[in-house]
C-alpha cells in the first residue's frame, strides 16, 4: 500500500486515444521524505511517517527540530503516519538518492551497508548475509532487514523518498482531504431534506419539521437530522483511479473530484 | 487558473481549427465509433455559443432537423473532430444566440456579413 502527500492544484480535462474527455483532478504529490519508521517492537506497530513541504527551519520548534535532524531529513511542514507492513513498503519507498543526505546518527552504518547492498549482482546468499550482520549491528531500528530476498530491497529507513512513481497509471486510490466548509448550514443543504412548497400560501419552507413526538418519548432521539456544521471536515474520497502521472513534475492526476479547495492538503493512499 | 494545469492543457490544444464565433454557420466532421467501424458524421448549423477556456472550450451547433431543433455541444479540441469547415459568417451582436431557440421559420435565420 502506497500513500502520499500532496497539494490540490485544481481540476482540469484529459481525452483519451479514443477521444473521450476525462475529468481530472491534478495533485501535486510528493516527493515525501520518511522522517521516522515506527516498528511493532519499539511503537507497538507498524507504520512510516512521512514528511511533505519544505520550511524554514527557523519556523520549527525546538522538538520538531530535533525529530527532522534524527532523521536526517529538511524541515518539512506537514507529517503523515502510515500504517503499513513494512516489508512490503520496498515496493513504493525509494532509497534516497545519493546526493540525498543520510541519517546522520547513523551515517557509518548506514553508508556501509548501502554499499553492500547496492554491491552489484553479488549473490544473493552473500546478500543475506551482510544484511543479518548490518541487521545485529542496526538493532532494534530495523528488524526486517535480516530478511531481504531481492537485491535491492531493503526495510525503509528515514530519509528514504516517496515520489509519485509509486502510484502506476491505473492504480485504485483514496485520496483524504479536507473538504470545503459551508458554515452552520440547515436541513436542506445539509442532509438533503427536500423543504416545503415556496408559494401557494405555504408557511413550510426550509425548516426541519418536527423533531419528535410527545410524552412519549419526551425527548430527542440522538442522531437526528439537524442543522450545524456543514463541511471544513476530514473526508475521503474511495475508488478513484489515477488517470496519469507526470514523474519528473511530481504530479497525479485522478478521475474525478476530491475533498477541499485548491491548495489543500491532501493524502493519497493506492488499496 | 494554476498555472500547472495551464500547462497541462496547452498540451492538449490543436492547431488548424478555423476562426469561428456564435453566428457562423459550420460544417463538424466528426467521428463515430459503430462497435469497430468508425465513420465520420456532419453536423451543420449554426454556432449559437462558444464557452470555456484552454483545452476545455466547448462550443455549441444548432440546426433545424425535421422541423425540431437540434443542438450539438463538441468540445473544440476533441480527437473526435476531424474537421470544421466555415460555410458562412454570420452577422449578429450578442456572442451567445440563446435567442434563436424560441424562434421559428424566418426569424430564426442569422443575417450573413457583408463583406
Amino acid at each position: 500500500m502506497a500513500a502520499i502527500l500532496g497539494k490540490k492544484l485544481g481540476m482540469s480535462q484529459i481525452f483519451t486515444d479514443a477521444g473521450d474527455r476525462i475529468p481530472v483532478t491534478v495533485i501535486q504529490a510528493g516527493p515525501c521524505t520518511v522522517t521516522q519508521v515506527k516498528t511493532k517492537n519499539r511503537d507497538g506497530y507498524n507504520a512510516l511517517q512521512i514528511g511533505f513541504g519544505d520550511v524554514k527551519e527557523r519556523r520549527l520548534n525546538k522538538p520538531m527540530a530535533g525529530h527532522f535532524k534524527k532523521a536526517g531529513a529538511g524541515p518539512k511542514r506537514y507529517l503523515a503516519e502510515v500504517r503499513c507492513n513494512l516489508d512490503e513498503a520496498s515496493s513504493w519507498v525509494r532509497a534516497a538518492s545519493a546526493e540525498e543526505k543520510k541519517p546522520k546518527g547513523r551515517q557509518a552504518k548506514t553508508k556501509a551497508k548501502t554499499k553492500e547492498k547496492t554491491g552489484e549482482e553479488g549473490a544473493q546468499a552473500e546478500e543475506a548475509e551482510s544484511g543479518a550482520e548490518a541487521a545485529g549491528e542496526a538493532a532494534a531500528e530495523e528488524p526486517e532487514a535480516a530478511a531481504p530476498l531481492e537485491a535491492v530491497e531493503r526495510a525503509p529507513h528515514p530519509g528514504d523518498q516517496v515520489t509519485v512513481a509509486a502510484f502506476p497509471v491505473g492504480a485504485r486510490v483514496k485520496v483524504t482531504g479536507i473538504s470545503k466548509g459551508k458554515g452552520f448550514a440547515g436541513s436542506v443543504k445539509r442532509h438533503g431534506f427536500a423543504g416545503g412548497p415556496a408559494s401557494h400560501g405555504a408557511h413550510f419552507h426550509r425548516a426541519p419539521g418536527s423533531v419528535g413526538a410527545a410524552a412519549y418519548p419526551a425527548r430527542v432521539f440522538k442522531g437526528l437530522r439537524l442543522p450545524g456544521q456543514m463541511g471544513n471536515k476530514r473526508s475521503t474520497q474511495t475508488g478513484l483511479e489515477v488517470v496519469a502521472a507526470e514523474i519528473e513534475q511530481n504530479l497525479l492526476m485522478v478521475r474525478g473530484a476530491i475533498p477541499g479547495a485548491s491548495n489543500g492538503l491532501v493524502f493519497i493512499q493506492t488499496y | 487558473m494554476n498555472q500547472t494545469i495551464a500547462r497541462i492543457e496547452e498540451q492538449q490544444l490543436k492547431k488548424g481549427i478555423p476562426r469561428f464565433k456564435a453566428g457562423d454557420t459550420v460544417r463538424v466532421h466528426f467521428q463515430v465509433i459503430e462497435g469497430s467501424r468508425r465513420r465520420t458524421q456532419v453536423f451543420q448549423g449554426i454556432v449559437i455559443k462558444r464557452q470555456g477556456a484552454g483545452a476545455r472550450e466547448t462550443f455549441t451547433v444548432r440546426k433545424q432537423s425535421f422541423g425540431v431543433g437540434v443542438e450539438r455541444t463538441f468540445p473544440l479540441f476533441s480527437p473526435k473532430i476531424s474537421k470544421i469547415e466555415v460555410v458562412s459568417i454570420g452577422d449578429v451582436r450578442r456572442a451567445k444566440l440563446y435567442y434563436l431557440r424560441s424562434k421559428v421559420g424566418k426569424k430564426a435565420r442569422v443575417r450573413e456579413k457583408q463583406r
